[in-house]
């Protein structure tokens, strides 16, 4: 019966220019989203290996320098483009790639790539996720609105259940025509790219990029789903198909497109962001006290001028110094961070009303494009920075010159160069993303549930009526 | 009472506004449009007063700087204060460098309420010192990626996402309601045009949408911002109210067009969600897109790979500098001003001469970089007028002075700036001179200067007429075509 | 008064008319009597212009119905099938309405409540929502409209269909009353008695063809059916 029913149905949809209209233009538009995002990640990726190896050579061979001019040089790391960021680029445009580890300051991830695009970038970036996430419930809602009530207004529902179809053979029977529609517009595609992802991998990321697409494919899915059974519920509830259509457009624009906005305008009244200059001041005055603490019970000195520091001493002092900072810095990127951090989760709740938002946060965290991960490589980098810093005081500590007023004249050569290590980032696992986003998977499912629960719910009443 | 006789156009407006607070939907919307108005509005100016808080801050923080240098330098002058090499406001290194309290600002422009555009990404102020562009150039305001990946609700996009949407949500049915409801049949037996009954429909509809989403914004903000009330802000309010209109007059030109294909009222839907999707939705993030891959973004690795060469050569260029004699900690007498000059340690001349020798052999590259983000923009500038969404969005943002030209033009202005700073005091440091009281006062001032208003205001008319013009190709097609409509 | 033309229309492959002439002169009462589908609607519609005429014209008071569709309709008045309304509005704004658009200005309130009580609509009605009326009461408010208008000519499209006899037979009355004030009537029915009894011309069509036309005092009840099954049949 429920086979039956759905060959009825899904016969029915091919049939009708709406999925072929709509779902030709979703696939045309998912491939040139995956094109133009595969070209540009090959791109990106090899520049940016190249860039990095390129700086450390340059390290190495930067000849014979004071320590602490070769920390002025500094490093330049480049944060590497996760493979799925194809998929989903998630926060990509909106945070910095690239780091110039430099002596004294915090170093900040820079150069967004929103800051070099136009304002357009404010309109959305055109990728998979994006596609997946407000073209393909938009899709179902248009081929699957009259479904239910369709059949109704022309009596076949009444003929149907007069025959003896059960309700739950027509709701399941009708979810699968409407699911396999969407499924035939994007499981081929979304194989094809899954297979050239993980081919074009070395053969040690790729189980843990497969286990990132079923997760994936497992979110979307519920996500999907739920608009399945939201559609024929909606069908079903309907006194019409108009007003099912009218009902079913109406939640989409309210959660997909307003609930996201009004949620982030909201937990940013609830937990503010500071401004950089409250910021930077703040974090100023910290490692000035910080600054201050430390010389005071190390040298007894009130400043890092004091006359009564020899410059000899100069290594040992700015590692106290340095190491005076690392709180500081520490805790208010922290609380940043943090407050970023508490922002978002407190959006998780609008996926209770919006599941657009629990699946976007899912989805980038799988993609490897969320904050999180971002902040991860911030933190990889910071580390790495003060790896060099300390490698440059314990040298200069080491070489305690008697050079006296002469100290800038000492010159560290290529062994001290290469003993700081070539910066390696490894992109967090799997598991580093479901940590993080289990709650927004497990809230999808309920989301699932309950969207089933209508569904069937609203299928017993016509027999009702 | 004498009858008089009334053109039909006023009467079908008149029914058509019974009929619509009657049956409430004109209520509903308009009670969402003027909700959502208020929050974007909200919004908009929480953002704004944000903005120039954070203005007003840095000025406070620039006054003080000032204030305190001048105390220092006094003090120093009478020898009262022990030196520090990097922090004597006597030695002119030092006042461009750690000690400098410049910035350059940019105030937000009287509307900025209307439309938060780039604002919450790019920098409305500078600390200009003499360190590299690279440097300071890319620091950006502090924002959770997450917020700015989602937008914010303000007024812009009320107007550019929602509005046509409620437009759909009015102007859906226009004719194929009276059609299914079978008033269309009595209608049309009496002397009365199909393009007038439309003409008449819409609008009432219009003025009813247009009464809020215009009045309300233009009226709060002269009550609450005084900088909105010059002669100049009531133009561009003028302009934004007949750029909203057009916009408005669009949607429901291809409503009514819509209407006359005579299909049913759930297939007018559909087409017009399809539309929506199509000319708000895809057609800007394809654009986005295109405008990637025709005039591709600048490649930040390469500026990152340049900077990191150009640090190599002038370290080395200045070597001899950076490792000097360095007495000043052991011999602090070594910095007290003589005859009006001063010993400026050579690692700080070092570190200002590498800093601005960075910048000569990066500004090729930068200058390209700025060419081929003014290539991006210009492309931008012509592809809006494929997609009215677009071209109101760039519009509105370019009233509310929150435009990436806007933002350019500060940028190029920072930059011109930071040079000006810097060679005020390239001779200073060369020969040693040390700063004095009067110095202080005659450092170099930013000066912010806005955009030519009549350069802005004559490329939002044209983009009016653009869209009125688009507007009424649609109405005059539609009411063309409503003469041929089948009624069956 | 109302002239088709050699007047044919085509749906498609389908033929619905099929080279009609017919000519309704001022004060006639024309009664269009055929199957179902033999195209009496469709004809009724061409007079409206809510369908152009393949081939041929139509006139109503030697005004051509597609080139002068604003005059021609300002000449007559039209009662559909199924009279529907404003639900929103009582009868009487409903009235109001159509009257002001058909004739370009308010009529008073008493002018209104006269024509209403006219076509025989109860008093205590006229302020109620139209969604609460039956058929024969919006059918009636159809008929206020049209006596509003003052029309030189009525195109009726099955009026009497839905109302009850006594209903049905004020209608009758009132349809005579205007045809004797100079009021020129085309009708489409399948009530014979009705065609006979008002009409004072019977026209009977057939797959989009005029196959008959005659003056109802030239025929009794019996001749007219025994004419309209023989058509049917053959
Ligand atoms: N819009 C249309 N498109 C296609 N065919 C039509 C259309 N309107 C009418 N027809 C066809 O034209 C023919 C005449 O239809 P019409 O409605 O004029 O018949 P009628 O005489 O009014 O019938 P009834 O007595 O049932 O009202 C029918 O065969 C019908 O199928
Ligand atoms: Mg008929």
């Amino acid at each position: 019966m429920f086979a039956i029913i759905a060959a009825k149905d899904l016969r029915e949809l091919t049939r009708d220019g709406r999925l072929l209209w709509a779902g030709g233009l979703v696939v045309m538009l998912m491939l040139l989203a995956l094109g133009a995002g595969w070209n540009r990640q090959v791109q990106l990726n090899s520049e940016r290996s190249a860039g990095q190896a390129l700086d450390y050579d340059a390290w190495l061979h930067q000849g014979y320098r004071h320590p602490h001019d070769a920390a002025e040089q500094g490093m330049h790391v480049f944060k590497p483009e996760p493979s799925l960021a194809v998929f989903d680029p998630g926060i990509g445009p909106f945070v910095g790639s690239t780091v110039w580890l430099q002596a004294h300051r915090q170093s900040e991830v820079k150069f967004r790539p929103a800051q070099d695009a136009t304002g357009l970038q404010r309109f959305g970036e055109l990728s998979p996720a994006w596609l997946l996430q407000v073209l393909l419930p938009l899709l179902i809602i248009v081929i699957g609105f009259n479904s239910v009530s369709d059949e109704r207004e022309r009596g076949t529902l009444r003929q149907l259940l007069s025959l003896g179809a059960p309700a739950r053979s027509l709701l399941f029977g009708k979810a699968a025509a409407l699911a396999s529609c969407v499924g035939i517009l994007i499981a081929p595609v979304g194989l094809a790219f899954a297979v050239l992802i993980v081919v074009h991998l070395p053969a040690g990321e790729r189980v843990d990029v497969v286990y990132r697409i079923a997760w994936l494919a497992a979110g979307y899915g519920l996500y999907l789903g739920f608009f399945v059974f939201l559609t024929l519920a909606v069908s079903a509830l309907a006194r019409s198909s108009r007003a099912a259509l009218v009902l079913l457009l109406g939640f989409w624009v309210a959660a997909t497109l307003i609930a996201p906005r009004t949620a982030s305008e909201a937990t940013n009244l609830l937990y503010p962001t500071p401004s950089r200059l409250d910021f930077d001041d703040q974090l100023a005055r910290d490692v000035a006290d910080a600054g201050r603490k430390a010389w005071s019970t190390h040298f007894g000195a009130r400043t890092q001028w004091d006359p009564s520091v020899p410059l000899s001493k100069w290594g040992a002092a700015l590692k106290v110094d340095d190491e005076a900072g690392y709180g500081a810095l520490d805790e208010n990127f922290g609380r940043l961070w943090d407050t970023f951090e508490r922002q978002q989760r407190a959006q998780g709740w609008v996926g209770l009303v919006a599941p657009v938002v629990a699946l976007r946060g899912f989805s980038m965290g799988l993609a490897g494009t969320d904050f999180s991960q971002h902040r991860d490589f911030s933190t990889a980098a910071e580390a790495q920075r003060r790896k060099i810093q300390n490698i440059v005081s314990e040298d200069l500590i080491e070489h305690a010159d008697r050079l006296g007023n002469a100290h800038f004249t000492y010159k560290a050569g290529p062994e001290l160069w290469a003993s700081v290590p070539q910066f390696k980032y490894q992109l967090p696992s799997v598991s580093f993303a479901l940590a993080h986003h289990w709650a927004s998977l497990a809230l999808l499912a309920v989301m699932f549930c309950l969207s089933v629960a209508l569904a069937q719910y609203a299928l017993s009443r016509p027999l009702m009526r | 009472m004498q009858p008089r006789p009334l053109p039909t156009l006023s009467l079908i407006v008149l029914h058509e506004a019974r009929i619509l607070v009657r049956d409430r939907t004109l209520l509903l919307v308009c009670c969402v449009l003027a909700l959502m108005v208020g929050y974007g509005l909200f919004v908009g100016l929480a953002q704004a007063t944000l903005r120039d808080r954070m203005v007003a801050q840095v000025l406070k923080h620039e006054q003080e700087t000032q204030t305190a240098n001048s105390g220092m330098l006094q003090s120093v002058l009478a020898g009262q204060t022990a030196l520090i090499p990097f922090s004597n406001p006597a030695n002119p290194a030092a006042m461009a460098g750690t000690l400098s309290g410049r910035y350059a600002t940019m105030l937000n422009a009287p509307l900025a309420a209307l439309a938060i555009g780039q604002s919450d990404m790019m920098p409305n102020y500078y600390r200009i010192t003499y360190l590299s562009k690279v440097q300071f150039m890319y620091d950006t305001e502090i924002e959770n990626p997450w917020n700015l990946l989602s937008g914010h609700f303000d007024l812009a996009f009320v107007i550019v996402f929602v509005l046509p949407l409620l437009v759909t949500t009015l102007g859906y049915n226009l004719l194929s309601a009276e059609r299914e409801h079978g008033t269309l049949r009595l209608l049309c037996s009496q002397p009365l045009s199909i393009a007038t009954l439309m003409t008449g429909k819409v609008v009432v509809r219009m003025l009813a949408l247009l009464a809020i989403v215009i009045p309300v914004p233009l009226v709060v903000l002269l009550l609450i911002r005084p900088e909105a009330r010059g002669a100049e802000q009531l133009v561009l309010m003028l302009l934004w109210s007949a750029l909203v209109a057009a916009y408005t007059l669009f949607w429901f030109a291809v409503a009514a067009l819509v209407n006359t294909v005579g299909l049913s009222s759930s297939t007018n839907a559909l087409i017009m969600v399809a539309l929506w999707t199509i000319l708000v939705l895809i057609l800007p993030v394809t654009m986005n897109l295109a405008v990637g891959l025709v005039s591709p973004a600048p490649s930040r690795t390469e500026l990152a790979n340049r900077t990191r060469v150009a640090t190599a050569e002038s370290l080395r260029e200045y070597e001899d500098l950076y490792s000097a004699d360095y007495r000043y900690a052991s011999d602090p007498e070594a910095l007290l001003v003589k005859n009006e000059r001063i010993e400026v340690p050579s690692r700080m001349r070092a570190f200002f001469l590498a800093k601005q020798k960075v910048d000569e052999r990066i500004e090729p590259l930068l200058k390209r970089f700025d060419q081929q983000l003014l290539q991006q923009q210009k492309l931008v500038d012509r592809l809006s007028l494929l997609s009215p969404a677009i071209l109101i969005n760039e519009a509105l943002t370019s009233i509310a002075g929150t435009d990436s030209h806007r933002f350019l033009a500060f940028k190029d202005q920072t930059e011109a700036f930071h040079q000006e700073w810097r060679q005020y005091f390239s001779p200073r440091i060369l020969e040693s001179r040390a700063m004095t009281i009067r110095d202080l006062s005659s450092l170099p001032r930013w000066h912010w200067i806005e955009m030519p208003a009549s350069e802005i205001s004559w490329s939002i008319w044209w983009r009016v007429i653009l869209m009125l013009a688009l507007a009424s190709v649609l109405g005059s097609l539609a009411l063309a075509r409503s003469s041929r409509l089948s009624i069956e | 008064m109302l002239d088709a033309i050699e007047v044919t229309k085509q749906f498609g492959a389908k033929r619905a008319l099929d080279n009609v002439s017919l000519s309704v002169l001022p004060g006639e009462i024309y009664c269009l009597l055929g199957a179902n589908g033999a195209g009496k609607t469709t004809l009724v519609n061409l007079f409206l212009n809510f369908l152009q005429p393949t081939s041929g014209s139509l006139q109503i008071g030697k005004l051509d119905v597609v080139r002068q569709p604003l005059e021609t309709k300002r000449l007559l008045a039209y009662i559909p099938e199924q009279v529907t309304l404003y639900g929103v509005l009582s009868g009487l704004e409903n009235l109001a309405f159509f009257s002001s658009i058909a004739i370009g200005e308010h009529l008073p309130r008493q002018r209104l409540l006269e024509l209403l009580e006219a076509a025989g609509l109860p008093r205590q009605a006229a302020d109620d929502r139209v969604a609460t009326y039956s058929k024969g009461m919006r059918q009636k408010v159809g008929i206020a409209i049209a006596l509003a208008k003052n029309a030189k000519a009525l195109l009726l499209d099955e009026p009497t269909s839905g109302l009850d006899p006594s209903a049905a037979n004020e209608f009758s009355e009132l349809l005579v009353k205007a045809s004797n004030d100079g009021v020129t009537v085309l009708t489409t029915t399948h009530d014979l008695f009705h065609a006979k009894q008002t009409g004072t011309r019977i026209g009977i069509m057939k797959q989009g063809r005029l196959v008959e036309e005659l003056r109802s005092e030239e025929v009794s009840h019996a001749d007219l059916e025994a004419l309209y099954l023989q058509h049917m049949k053959s």
